[in-house]
Order: structure tokens, then C-alpha cells, then sequence
């Protein structure tokens, strides 16, 4: 008897749901069912080939050294007290507003973002540092928490950001292109968030009330300490932006900046370095697994027709363009909610991409909205990882806790996607300014 | 009778386990070994070469021609050494939010599937890269540059599929071990 391929392909999604459920990993779940139904459909010298290929092209696709060389500029700046720098600066500049110090921890945190690609890693480095000191100050600790869990969403929406890297991989758009047009959204997804919690803190200044004054001299001598990450920044998006590398080159380079820092500084031993190098490894593998997933599900789904049959039936819908991006919206807060970020981007890509390709919407926008609209994920009940890691930082502060002072800044994305829904352009001047889009 | 086949059937599955253990420690020894080889020498390697590259491309406008070639086929290496030791200390991303919920009995029959999918997954294309391998190797195929071995890569991919599959196949008679003898897997490690 055999199988008609759409059939194939909705049990194999069915299948695949079922494993993740049960705790296989997602790109397991993803590969086992695209070469399970690879081989169902084509044979088994078609399964073992398409894998072997897949392995082979992507493990050898030259943009892909981008990967490990942001994850391991994040490593650096996690490892040699870079961050800490940083938190200091903003601090003394931004500590006196209404809820100074969460301000800080947003802006701290999207300066953590500009040179490194990841987001659990942001709070992990800025939850240590900002929690103690907003607890000293009497911060609600819902504010706290919540504020540094969701800056740390930042990380993965400035560039260089990892997530960009492999949407830009698997959707063949221009990653330079993608890391610029993350810019300006990253900026006003910064200012929201610094907002909320200034309205918050102007309403009631018990939540969140002022640090301690610095003179003039004290900040303008603080900036000093901006340095490496103004540096490492210009280097890499500039480097990009003037065209003088592309965002592969970039991440060398980015390495080399921050590892040149590092060493000037002193805080660059063997053993940071070979915890550095470690861990980083350990990512890549993570990712790399990830990526071939994907691309497996992808090519899984074509086969049996599964993207072109999801296609046809939005289509028949006659929805308007912005009626297809409500629905995408309400899907991807559904699913953020039960997967994490990568698991949603494998999960969604395959499918909502082409729809967005035939109704005309710019790949490099849409790798941005996806970008802002798996963020949420990360701090979305019940599988929000930062939340978790946020709680690990504070374990006297409960999860229902952190999660409610995640609220305000998950309502202010929204908000901003609904913006950047209305004006692509805000989101492509800048690939446009440079000539990318 | 019951009691002297239930001590006899305990000492099998503790021998296994001990076996397995061991197993375990040879696996983790060649797996770290990679991860450093990755890590220390080619990630930094790659690294170096892309800058000089840029460096010669705008200065002396005469970058080595064998950089891309050099970088993709380090780069698969260092992505292949880096997957044992990550699958090794659990590195993949899950979902636990059902699994946190069940028993450590459950648990450990449901992970059985992760060890099944993840043996399958390799043993397939294990078996691809074999008859790759030799193929690569009879015809002595090279890179066009720098005439780098392409079997290196075939061979890198079979290693590791074969690595993989071992630890997948280690983890799964562990669980099975321990499922069958209804010990949970904290007192077994204390034995």
C-alpha cells in the first residue's frame, strides 16, 4: 500500500511533536522523522544520502564559521569582566532615573547584545552583577528580575546575532543585510523597555528608586570603560556596514578585538581561555545539530508537499498581508510558550517563509519580526528560559514572580512589532542606506 | 530458588552496568580529546587564517587563494569534534517540560527513544560514509588548492557516526540496566 506524501508528512510532524514531548532533543526529533520520512518516500539510499549531503554541505558552508566565532566573542566578554565594565559605565550615567538601575540593566544589556550573539548568556552575566545591587536599592523584585530577564532578549535581536546567522543561513538572506536591519528595531526595543520601566517607576517610585550621584568627572572618566565593546562593536558592524568584510570575516576579526583586549587588560589567562574555547565548542556542536535539523525538516517538508499544501490553504483563506502576520503572531506566542527559540524557528521557518516570500514581504524584515517574535519565547511561561536562568541568579525571588514582571516588557514588544508591522521601513533603512536590500 | 535468581540476575545487570561504565570512560576520554583538538587547534586556526586573508586582500591586494577551501574544510572537523563531547554532557536543546513532571522509571523509558532515534540517525548515515570513505580513498579524490585529502572529511564523518553510535548504544543498555533491575539511577552510581 502506499502512503500519499501529505499523509507522510503530517505524521511525521505528528511524530515529531510526540518526541520532543517526551524529552528527545529537538533537532534529534528533527532528524530522525525528516529521515524517517525520507526514507519512507524515497527509499533508504535516499535517506542516508540526503543526510550524508547535509552533513557534509552545511558542515563545510563557509558562513557557518560565524557561529562559533560569536558564540566565542560571547564567551570572552561572559569570561574576562568586559560586562562588568559596561554595567558601570551605564550605571553611573543612567543610575539616577526612576528606576535607574533596572534602566541600566537594559541598556547594560543591549550593550552586551552588540558583541555577542546570545541571549541566556546576557543573563547569566548581567543577572549576577545588576540583581545584588537593585536588591540594595529596594527594587521590587519583580522589576528586577523581569527587567534583566527580558533585556536579555536584546542579545539575539543586536547584532551580531547567532539566531540571524542561521535564519540568514536557512532562508538564504543576506546575514550583513539581517544584522544591520536589527539595529534600529534593537534600539527601539531598548528605549521601550527603558520606558516601561520609567512610567513604572515615576508612577510608584517604591518600586524602583534612584541610585547614588555621580559627578561629572565620574561619568565622562567612567566612559573609558566603554571602550572594548565601542570597539568591538565598530569593527564588526562597521566593518559590515562599510562593506569592508562580510558579517564571517567580521567575527574574526570581533574575536581577535575582544581577545586583544582581553590579554591588554590582564584578564585573559590559559584557563579563561580554555574554559572559553570549551564551552564555546560545546554551543557549536549544539547549534550545528540544530542547523542540520532544520535543514533535513525542510527538505522533508518539500518532499512530501507539506509546504505547498500550508501555502495553498493560507492562501484560500484570503487573508490580507497583515491578517497572515496576526495569525503568525498568535502562533508564535502559542508555540513560545511551550518551545524555545530554536525549536520554534526549526518548527515555523519551513512553513511561514515561502508564505511570506508569495504575499511580497521583504525576507529581511521578516528574519527581523521572527527574530523579535521568538524572543518572547525566552520569557514566556511555562519554558522561558531566561526566566529560569534569572531565577538560578535570584532563588529567593519565586518563578510566578519573575514571570509577572515579565509581563509589561512582553505587552512592550508587542507593541513594537505592531510598529515595525506598520513601518518595514524603519526596519530596512538601514540594509537599504548600505545598499544590501 | 527465587532469591538466588533474583542475587544472580542483580550481579549480571551491576557487571553490565560496571562494563558500561567503563565503556563510558574510554568514550569520554576520546570525546574530550576531539573537543580540545576542535577547540585549541582548528577553531583557532580557521580564525587566524580568515583575518590574515582580509589582512593580504586589502593591503598587499593579494589574498591566498585557498583560504575558503582551507576554512570549509577545517570547518566541518571542528563541528564534528565538537558533537560527541556536546551530546556527551547533554548539551542538546529539549524540551523537559512533560518529563519534568514523570518519575525517574518513566523518565528513563522515554530517554530510551532519544537513544534509539539518535543510534538510527547515525547508524544511517554511518553506513552512507563507509561506502563514501572508500570511494573518496580508491579514487584518491583531493581539494583543488591546497589537494587536501577529501576522504579526511568522509572518514571524520564516519568516526564520528560510529562514536556516536557507541554512545547511544552505552547510554541505552545503562538505562535498560537500570530499568530492568528497578534501581534508581542516584544509588546505582553510589554502588
Amino acid at each position: 500500500m502506499e502512503i500519499a506524501p501529505e499523509l507522510v508528512g503530517l505524521l511525521g510532524f505528528a511524530v515529531m511533536m510526540l518526541l520532543i514531548v517526551i524529552g528527545v532533543p529537538i533537532a534529534f526529533a528533527m532528524l530522525a522523522v525528516a529521515a524517517g520520512g525520507l526514507f519512507i518516500v524515497g527509499g533508504p539510499v535516499h535517506a542516508e544520502t540526503q543526510l550524508s549531503l547535509t552533513f557534509g554541505e552545511q558542515g563545510s558552508n563557509f558562513i557557518l564559521i560565524a557561529i562559533p566565532l560569536y558564540m566565542l566573542m560571547g564567551q570572552i566578554v561572559y569570561r574576562t569582566d568586559i560586562a562588568k565594565d559596561l554595567y558601570d559605565c551605564v550605571y553611573k550615567w543612567l543610575g539616577r532615573l526612576p528606576g535607574g538601575l533596572a534602566i541600566t540593566s537594559v541598556v547594560a544589556c543591549a550593550g552586551f547584545g552588540s558583541i555577542s550573539g546570545g541571549s541566556v548568556t546576557a543573563v547569566a552575566t548581567m543577572g549576577p552583577m545588576c540583581m545584588p545591587a537593585m536588591r540594595r536599592y529596594g527594587y521590587d523584585d519583580s522589576l528586577a528580575a523581569g527587567s534583566i530577564a527580558s533585556a536579555g532578549t536584546l542579545g539575539i535581536l543586536i547584532p551580531p546575532s547567532i539566531v540571524l546567522v542561521v535564519y540568514g543561513i536557512w532562508t538564504e538572506t543576506s546575514i550583513g543585510a539581517l544584522f544591520l536591519a536589527g539595529i534600529v528595531p534593537g534600539i527601539l526595543m531598548t528605549l521601550a523597555y527603558s520606558s516601561t520601566i520609567y512610567v513604572r517607576c515615576k508612577r510608584n517610585p517604591k518600586l524602583g528608586p534612584v541610585g547614588e550621584k555621580f559627578s561629572i568627572g565620574e561619568k565622562f572618566g567612567s566612559l573609558v570603560k566603554l571602550l572594548p565593546v565601542l570597539t568591538t562593536f565598530m569593527v564588526v558592524i562597521g566593518g559590515i556596514y562599510l562593506g569592508v568584510f562580510t558579517p564571517t570575516e567580521a567575527a574574526a576579526f570581533g574575536v581577535f578585538s575582544l581577545f586583544g583586549i582581553a590579554l591588554v587588560m590582564g584578564r585573559m589567562s590559559w584557563k579563561v581561555l580554555g574554559m572559553t574555547l570549551r564551552e564555546t565548542m560545546h554551543l557549536t556542536g549544539m547549534i550545528f545539530v540544530i542547523i542540520i535539523g532544520g535543514h533535513m525538516m525542510g527538505k522533508f517538508v518539500v518532499l512530501t508537499g507539506l509546504t505547498s499544501g500550508m501555502i495553498d490553504w493560507i492562501m484560500a483563506l484570503e487573508l490580507s498581508g497583515l491578517g497572515v502576520i496576526l495569525l503568525f503572531s498568535l502562533l508564535f506566542i502559542a508555540l513560545g510558550m511551550v518551545l524555545d527559540i530554536w525549536g520554534m524557528l526549526i518548527l515555523t521557518i519551513p512553513f511561514t517563509f515561502p508564505i511570506i516570500l508569495q504575499l511580497g514581504y521583504d525576507p529581511v524584515w521578516f528574519g527581523v519580526y521572527t527574530v523579535i517574535m521568538s524572543e518572547l519565547a525566552l520569557i514566556t511561561p511555562p519554558v522561558g528560559i531566561n526566566v529560569f536562568v534569572m531565577a538560578k541568579v535570584a532563588p529567593d525571588v519565586p518563578l510566578n514572580v519573575i514571570f509577572k514582571g515579565v509581563l509589561p516588557f512582553f505587552l512592550a514588544t508587542l507593541v513594537l512589532v505592531a510598529i515595525l508591522t506598520l513601518f518595514p521601513g524603519i526596519t530596512l533603512w538601514l540594509p537599504h542606506s548600505a545598499g544590501m536590500t | 530458588m527465587g532469591f538466588v535468581r533474583r542475587i544472580f540476575l542483580h550481579s549480571v545487570i551491576m557487571g553490565n552496568w560496571v562494563a558500561m561504565k567503563a565503556l563510558d570512560k574510554y568514550f569520554m576520554w576520546v570525546a574530550t580529546a576531539l573537543d580540545m583538538i576542535g577547540g585549541w587547534l582548528v577553531l583557532p586556526a580557521i580564525t587566524i587564517l580568515v583575518m590574515i586573508d582580509v589582512v593580504l586582500r586589502y593591503v598587499f591586494n593579494s589574498p591566498f587563494i585557498w583560504t575558503l577551501e582551507f576554512s570549509e574544510w577545517s570547518l566541518l572537523l571542528v563541528f564534528l569534534f565538537a558533537l560527541p563531547e556536546c551530546t556527551r554532557v547533554d548539551g542538546h536543546v529539549r524540551m523537559d517540560l512533560v518529563t519534568n513532571l514523570m518519575t525517574d522509571r518513566w523518565r528513563g523509558i522515554f530517554s530510551l527513544a532519544y537513544f534509539a532515534v539518535g543510534f538510527w540517525i547515525f547508524y544511517l548515515l554511518g553506513r552512507h560514509e563507509w561506502d563514501e570513505f572508500w570511494f573518496d580513498y580508491g579514487f584518491n579524490r583531493v581539494t583543488e588548492f591546497l589537494e587536501l585529502p577529501v576522504w579526511v572529511h568522509s572518514f571524520a564523518i564516519l568516526t564520528t557516526s560510529v562514536l556516536m553510535g557507541i554512545l547511544f548504544l552505552i547510554r541505552a543498555i545503562e538505562r535498560l540496566l537500570l530499568i530492568i533491575s528497578g534501581v534508581e539511577p542516584g544509588a546505582v552510581e553510589n554502588q
